[in-house]
């Protein structure tokens, strides 16, 4: 790494550090009117959606294209169920109650302790590769967390780097320094080795870029009050966002509108909430996931662990570890032991095996996979004796480096697509008899999403299909089509404008066609069943552009284009009726287009140096 | 500081840590002080007469003692309290470290 990239990472946290906590307004609080009003718009919007596709299938499938048509139809058949899945993931937002910070330990545990003390809380800080000095920023914020009552905290430097400069800042801050001698088990090993080596009640977990809040203690403790309660998961917010520029001002300045501009935006941000023009390139603001998704889990006992901005019990844990371990090693034995018919025998060899089996396993505290925050948690939620809880916090009490650009971008979206496919394909985690049916949809639709490219590169094709080819997947894109199709889509954008309110979506619903090949790549990677890979995403902007990325994009607009043209010039003699057929193919691909045309933008333009004019 | 007492019982090691909790408090100190003295053991038998309770670290530190041993090595638990085997149980643990049925040499 260079001296002047270093700098520049060190630039960047000072400038994510100056602009404080305050700078990302608390989403709004949720409502029964706006839960009622969403709930309405998304019953309305689905019943539209079946009965247009109820339409396709028996009315307008094409006989003059019929596996096309067929084609296109299962593809929106399978993006209806996805909005299924998303509207009944979003169904209803309930915050938790909050609760006083706890003074002692016996607050937070079931049965409390011969001898009462202050409670102990771990710092987990893990890093890999990243620069010492932006890992001492993340230290010195947490030592800066504060507490109502007496409070022992323990902070530990996680280095699988095992670098003598990490260790030597450790010892200028005053925190424990652990390293190990493998990187087994990537991130996961590095936590499990730190919760080998540590005793406290609570575990903070923390990215090396993961800035801790003062009140993120005080915040957060009081919901382990409640003995169930396995861990809190805060919002992750980026520090360094361009959080571009409030639609009054734009149309303002930008557009030359004056005056009259800015009376404009203000009475279109009154109806569509405020709107930021420009913001955040590279889609990766977490807002869309967290207020949206992860909130609207909270009320069925949902909400996963990401990783980082999150706290721990301990003993929930270990109690997922130590039982998976246990059921791991009992699903070894027994397709040998059940053969021996004598009892007393067959007690004899499981015992013989089990310990066999045992040494051959390994007990982890985090689950072995890339994905190891959602399983974990899907693990927790699907152990049906202990019943743990997990709580989701809406506020947000951390803040980091978002992916530097769009390669650090990529790698991470793949980390996750492939982790979670991974997971649904080989483990399918819906089995586990502990999860409530709710907790099932939810996990579902997370699931589900990363299936995406099987109906968005179907559905992105079929307009270029008809540019070029002139086959249509609809039979006749008269009034019956309309009538059936501009219900729907309008009741959908409702429901999503309802259930979403506050909350910027544009980009992430961009991002969600413009994933078509990531995903793809993903999918096709674990079908394939080659190993999944555990790189970091880095924190750091690579040196040079990431135009690889954004290739499949770029040719797909270029096609886009050249169709948009050739189908209008062949429109000259085309009978009338496709002239419809033209406009509504149009209409798809322009909206097709927009989507894809950020992440080209992205992965084109090199990013503004550290607090430039977006900061 | 947790103190664990090592006794020889006919081939075996038997383990008896002083602790009336066997938690998170004390499961480094449980592992660092048993795991070097287990390495290629046959069998090994912990004695929780002192140990009143336990948790899911405690178990994992367990679990990490019978790792540490000879391959195929055996774990036996001796006079675990009614908690304790409750916590066994439910974890279903017992099944991989056998109670141990011997005189009760590690009790106080």
């Amino acid at each position: 790494m260079t001296a002047a990239l270093r700098e520049e990472a060190r630039a960047r946290a000072r400038t994510a550090a100056s602009r404080g906590g305050g700078w990302e307004p608390a989403p709004g609080p949720g409502s029964q009117a706006r839960d009622l009003a969403f709930q309405s718009l998304a019953t309305l919007a689905l019943v539209l959606g079946a009965w247009y596709l109820a339409w396709r299938w028996t009315s307008s499938l094409n006989p003059d294209a019929l596996g096309f048509s067929v084609a296109v139809a299962a593809a929106e058949t399978l993006a209806y169920v996805g909005s299924v899945l998303f509207f009944l993931s979003i169904w209803r937002v309930a915050d938790p109650a909050p609760a006083a910070p706890p003074r002692t330990v016996n607050d937070i545990v079931a049965e409390p302790l011969p001898e009462d003390r202050p409670i102990e809380v771990d710092v987990f800080v893990t890093t890999y590769d990243e620069p010492v000095e932006l890992v001492r920023l993340s230290v010195r914020d947490a030592k800066r967390v504060r507490y109502p009552h007496p409070l022992a905290v323990t902070i530990h430097v996680l280095d699988d780097g095992r670098r003598p400069a990490m260790a030597a800042m450790a010892a200028e801050e005053g925190v424990r320094y652990l390293t190990r001698r493998t990187n087994a088990g990537f991130k996961a090993g590095n936590l499990r080795n730190g919760l080998e080596r540590s005793r406290g009640d609570l575990v903070v977990v923390c990215d090396a870029d993961t800035r801790l809040l003062p009140g993120f203690l005080a915040d957060t403790l009081g919901y382990f009050r409640d003995p169930s309660v396995a861990w809190v998961q805060t919002p992750q917010r980026f520090a360094d966002v361009d959080p571009g520029m409030r639609l009054p001002e734009w149309l303002a300045s930008r557009a030359r509108l004056g005056r009259a501009g800015r009376a404009i935006g203000r009475a279109a941000e009154r109806v569509l909430g405020p709107v930021a023009v420009g913001a955040d390139p590279l889609g990766t603001d977490p807002r869309a996931f967290y207020d949206v998704v992860q909130r609207s889990r909270n009320w069925c006992n949902a909400a996963f662990c990401c990783g980082a901005g999150s706290i721990h019990r301990r003993e929930a844990i270990m109690d997922a570890a130590v039982r998976r371990f246990a059921h791991e090693v009992r699903s070894r034995v027994e397709p040998f032991a059940s053969k021996v018919k004598d009892p007393a025998l067959r007690a004899e060899l499981s015992r013989a095996l089990s310990s066999q089996a045992a040494r051959h396993l390994e007990l982890m505290p985090y689950a072995f996979h890339v994905s190891e925050d959602i399983y974990t948690s899907v693990l927790l939620h699907g152990d049906g004796t202990r019943r743990w809880r997990s709580v989701y916090h809406p506020r947000a009490l951390t803040r980091m480096l978002s992916p530097q650009d769009t390669l650090a971008w990529s790698i991470q979206r793949f980390k996750y697509a492939s982790g979670t496919l991974d997971i649904a394909l080989r483990r399918n985690p819906l089995r586990l008899p502990g999860l409530s049916a709710w907790q099932r949809v939810m996990y579902g639709a997370t699931m589900y999403a990363y299936l995406a490219p099987l109906w968005t590169i179907p559905l992105m094709l079929a307009p270029l299909a008809f540019f070029f080819g002139g086959v249509t997947p609809i039979r006749a894109y008269g009034p019956a089509f309309w009538a059936h199709l501009f219900p729907f889509v309008v009741a959908s954008r409702l429901a999503l404008w309802a259930g979403t309110w506050g909350v910027p979506m544009w980009r992430s619903e961009q991002y969600h066609l413009a994933g078509f090949w990531l995903n793809l790549r993903a999918l096709v990677h674990v079908l394939a069943g080659r190993p999944l890979r555990f790189n970091v995403t880095p924190k750091l902007r690579a040196s040079r552009r990431a135009l690889g990325v954004a290739v499949p994009h770029a040719v797909l607009l270029a096609a886009m284009a050249a169709g948009v043209l050739v189908g209008a010039l062949r429109l000259g003699r085309a009978p009338a009726g496709e002239v419809n057929a033209f406009v509504a193919n149009v209409f798809w691909t322009f909206h097709n287009g927009s989507c894809l045309l950020p992440l080209v933008l992205a992965a084109w333009i090199p990013r503004r140096r550290a607090g430039g004019s977006g900061a | 500081m947790l103190h664990v007492r090592f006794e020889e019982r006919r081939g075996a090691l038997v383990v008896t840590p002083l602790a009336p909790r066997l938690d998170a408090a004390v499961a480094p100190e449980l592992r660092d002080a048993v795991c070097p003295s287990v390495a290629g053991r046959r069998l090994v038998v912990v004695s929780l007469a002192h140990v009143r309770s336990a948790d899911a670290s405690g178990l994992a530190a367990l679990v990490a003692i019978q790792q540490a041993m000879a391959p195929g090595g055996e774990l036996r638990i001796a006079n675990a309290g009614p908690r304790v085997q409750a916590l066994l149980s439910a974890t279903r643990l017992d099944e991989l470290f056998p109670a141990d049925r011997e005189p009760a040499e590690g009790a106080p």
